[in-house]
């Protein structure tokens, strides 16, 4: 972070989001909306680096736009041989990565079913207070006459 | 040039501030050369009847060369008037904000139509306004202003004396201001009122000419007036009106606080000023009105002068004050006099009653030498701001400036504020709303969902916030994926896309706490066009706002998003900081304005000598 405001003092600044972000580092745990909400556009951004993850790691079956090599940009079939040859000594790595990919996906799958889990418990767990309420009044009730 | 003043009220003995004002600026603007008519009416003065005629009509001319016309009162139907204003001054402070409407139309007019008035006033101007060069009309809250400035509107020019207080949001009011060639202000603080309330356009056509003040003379010989001998007391000084509208009960509640916590203290609050009925208090001496010999020994031996008021365009008796080395106490919501504080360090600003109290208690124990150094500080500032007759010089220049031909200048990068004079908003659906947060960049599919990462983050913080982005400035993919996450998160009642109209993006823009731009590069115009607007700017790191924001406002090289949350909610939240960062947006904003390059339409005070 930086400002060229004299009247800006940056490094207090810093300090004082540092503690903004101390004192409060769920801000939404108060609440529940937000807290699914914060939770949500998480598991959102996790998602899309996923997704830019696995573009970039299926093996190239075109040759890219932008590269230029001598004699071999120029020859569809160097072109397609030396493709290939990089698949080929890469293939290993793209197994790990797309292995690496998937963990995450049911990483997260696993993290979003707990998270409905959770919130099912929750519903339940205040279905269940209101109706012990319920009883607790009718019970008072029903001693007061 | 052949100049008329248009004032309510005007005489020589006339004691308030426009009327003085009024007087003194069409003497030293006769003496600067120009050709002087005030156009008047028959009224005697702001505190007699408004629709009783006491002088006589016609035309007369003083000794020293001011021509006056006097045109005859109107009736007015005084009931209704005075339940109109009651329900006004009973609006109220919070509730003033930037562009809601107060009164219903009719409610409005009756203002108008009700306030002191001359139909034969408006008709001289319907028949001879364009017989003068420029038509000055001061203050800006009568009925000969707001009805006569839109007949000569192409040579009108406002001094509008401007406070910040339930008649400036008026719609008549802003239709004044809209429709005036020029506005002249008395101070950068009153000039920064009428942006809050007017909106950008009002800088674009402006300039802060200043006002002026009598030196104090300091007694030659020891007075004593009502008893109280100001060369053996220590005291702090009120002076003038001691009543309501001029915060004076807050003062004294200031001061009991003070008193309160130190009984011993031998410090007292001196008020001298006409009032209803005196004021009483530990400490509290109320002198009541007092003759300008007393005036100029309070002052002398004043440890301080204390201007609580919220109400000042320009703060004569601050200015007073400091001509003798006193330095002041002023309030912090008053923009004029805080400012103006700012600007020379002659003194102390406070807000709150604690504030006030602790200041009084800093009075009370300093040092000579500081307290000294402090109204030092402030004469040097009295000095600089010169006599009416370096104001009557600026008036003339910013007049010509006005109505000469636009200067063809180049400014690279230009961004006028200018467009968006008179503007309305579309809508007040957001107006009073505390934590809206606009986008300003140009955005993508992913930058989309970073922005609504951010929002979610900033709305764990500030409740009800809100994200307007501009419809403008989403590709149609990330419109898509806009409007798909919106309401999939169930976010439709907090982000908003802002319609293509100025009405629309004025709204927008006048109803943001913070900008930020997260997305691709910004053009100047989108970068520089907050700042009109008083916009606190964070940014990412590009060319322009390298150049433009940084500066100024927040740039950060890496997206975080709960950082970025949290740094906005500190910036919607903290008045120092916000004020810290619009503070130099404002000069920044200089530079790319049209004028930057033609020092003859520049808007700050020159020099006064």
């Amino acid at each position: 972070m930086r400002s060229g405001n004299p009247r800006v003092d940056v490094d207090d600044l810093e300090r004082r989001i540092d503690a903004e972000l101390a004192r409060d580092p769920a801000a939404a745990a108060g609440d529940e909306r937000l807290a699914r909400l914060a939770a949500t556009v998480h598991a959102r951004a996790i998602e899309a680096h996923l997704d830019a993850a696995e573009a970039r790691s299926q093996a190239r079956t075109e040759w890219p736009a932008g590269v230029r090599i001598p004699l071999v940009s120029s020859s569809a079939f160097l072109r397609r041989a030396a493709l290939r040859v990089l698949a080929l000594a890469f293939r290993d790595q793209h197994e790990a990565n797309a292995a690496l990919i998937r963990s995450q996906r049911e990483l997260l799958a696993l993290v979003q079913t707990l998270a409905e889990r959770v919130a099912a418990l929750e519903g339940r767990l205040d279905d269940e207070r209101a109706a012990a309420r319920a009883q607790a009044v009718a019970r008072r009730e029903g001693e007061g006459t | 040039m052949r100049l008329a003043l248009v004032t309510p009220w005007y005489g020589r003995d006339l004691i308030g501030g426009a009327e003085r004002h009024a007087w003194d600026l069409a003497h030293a603007l006769v003496r600067a050369g120009a050709e002087v008519e005030v156009l008047t009416t028959c009224g005697r003065s702001f505190r007699d009847d408004w629709a009783a005629n006491f002088h006589r009509r016609g035309t007369t001319r003083d000794a020293e060369g001011v021509v006056v016309r006097r045109f005859a009162l109107d009736a007015r139907d005084r009931v209704a008037f005075a339940r109109v204003n009651t329900a006004l001054t009973s609006i109220p402070r919070d509730a003033l904000r930037g562009d809601r409407t107060l009164l219903e139309p009719a409610r409005a007019q009756i203002f108008v139509r009700d306030n002191v008035n001359s139909r034969a006033l408006l008709a001289h101007l319907r028949e001879h306004g364009r017989s003068y060069d420029a038509v000055i009309f001061m203050p800006y809250l009568y009925g000969p202003t707001l009805q006569g400035v839109p007949l000569v509107a192409d040579r009108a020019f406002l001094i509008p004396c401007l406070h910040d207080e339930a008649y400036a949001y008026l719609e008549p009011v802003r239709a004044a201001f809209a429709a005036a060639r020029g506005v002249l202000f008395n101070s950068a603080g009153e000039e920064e009122t009428a942006s809050a309330i007017y909106g950008p356009g009002v800088p674009a056509k402006s300039r802060v000419t200043g006002n002026s003040f009598n030196p104090v003379v300091p007694p030659a010989q020891p007075v004593a007036p009502g008893g109280f001998s100001p060369q053996r007391a220590r005291y702090v000084l009120y002076l003038g009106r001691a009543d309501a509208s001029k915060n004076v009960d807050f003062l004294l509640a200031a001061f009991r606080a003070f008193r309160e916590c130190r009984p011993a203290t031998s410090l007292q609050l001196v008020l001298a000023g006409p009032r209803a009925a005196p004021h009483r208090g530990d400490g509290v001496v109320d002198l009541g009105a007092v003759d300008e010999a007393a005036k100029g020994a309070l002052l002398t031996y004043a440890r301080a002068l204390v201007q609580p008021s919220l109400h000042e365009s320009f703060s004569r008796v601050m200015y007073e004050a400091w001509s003798v080395r006193r330095p002041a106490i002023v309030h912090g919501d008053c923009r004029a006099t805080a400012r103006a504080m700012e600007a020379a360090g002659g003194g102390w600003t406070a807000t709150t009653l604690d504030e006030w109290a602790a200041l009084f208690a800093l009075l009370d124990e300093s040092a000579d030498a500081v307290v000294d150094a402090a109204g030092a500080r402030g004469w040097a500032a009295a000095a600089e701001n010169g006599t009416w007759d370096d104001v009557a010089r600026r008036v003339l220049a910013a007049i010509r400036a006005r109505l000469a031909p636009p200067a063809a200048t180049y400014v690279a990068n230009a961004v006028s504020p200018a467009f968006w004079d008179g503007q309305r908003p579309a809508h007040e659906r957001w107006a009073g709303e505390r934590g809206v947060l606009l986008s300003l960049a140009p955005l993508g599919a992913s930058d989309v969902r970073r922005l609504l990462e951010t929002f979610v983050a900033y709305l764990g913080r500030v409740r009800d916030a809100r994200l307007l982005i501009f419809a403008a400035d989403c590709t149609g993919a990330a419109r898509e994926t806009l409007l798909r996450e919106r309401a999939e998160l169930d976010l439709d009642d907090r982000v908003e896309l802002v319609g293509e109209s100025l009405a629309e993006r004025y709204a927008a823009y006048r109803a943001a706490s913070v900008a930020l731009a997260f997305g691709q590069p910004l053009s100047y115009e989108a970068a520089v066009m907050p700042l009109w607007f008083d916009l606190p700017v964070v940014a990412l790191a590009d060319p322009v706002t390298s150049a433009v924001i940084e500066p100024c406002g927040i740039l950060l090289d890496a997206f975080d998003a709960q950082r970025i949350a949290a740094l906005a909610s500190l910036i919607a939240n903290d008045p120092h900081l916000r004020a810290a960062i619009v503070a130099e947006g404002r000069r920044m904003r200089e530079r790319f304005a049209p004028w930057a390059g033609d020092a003859a339409l520049g808007r700050s005070l020159p020099a006064a000598r």
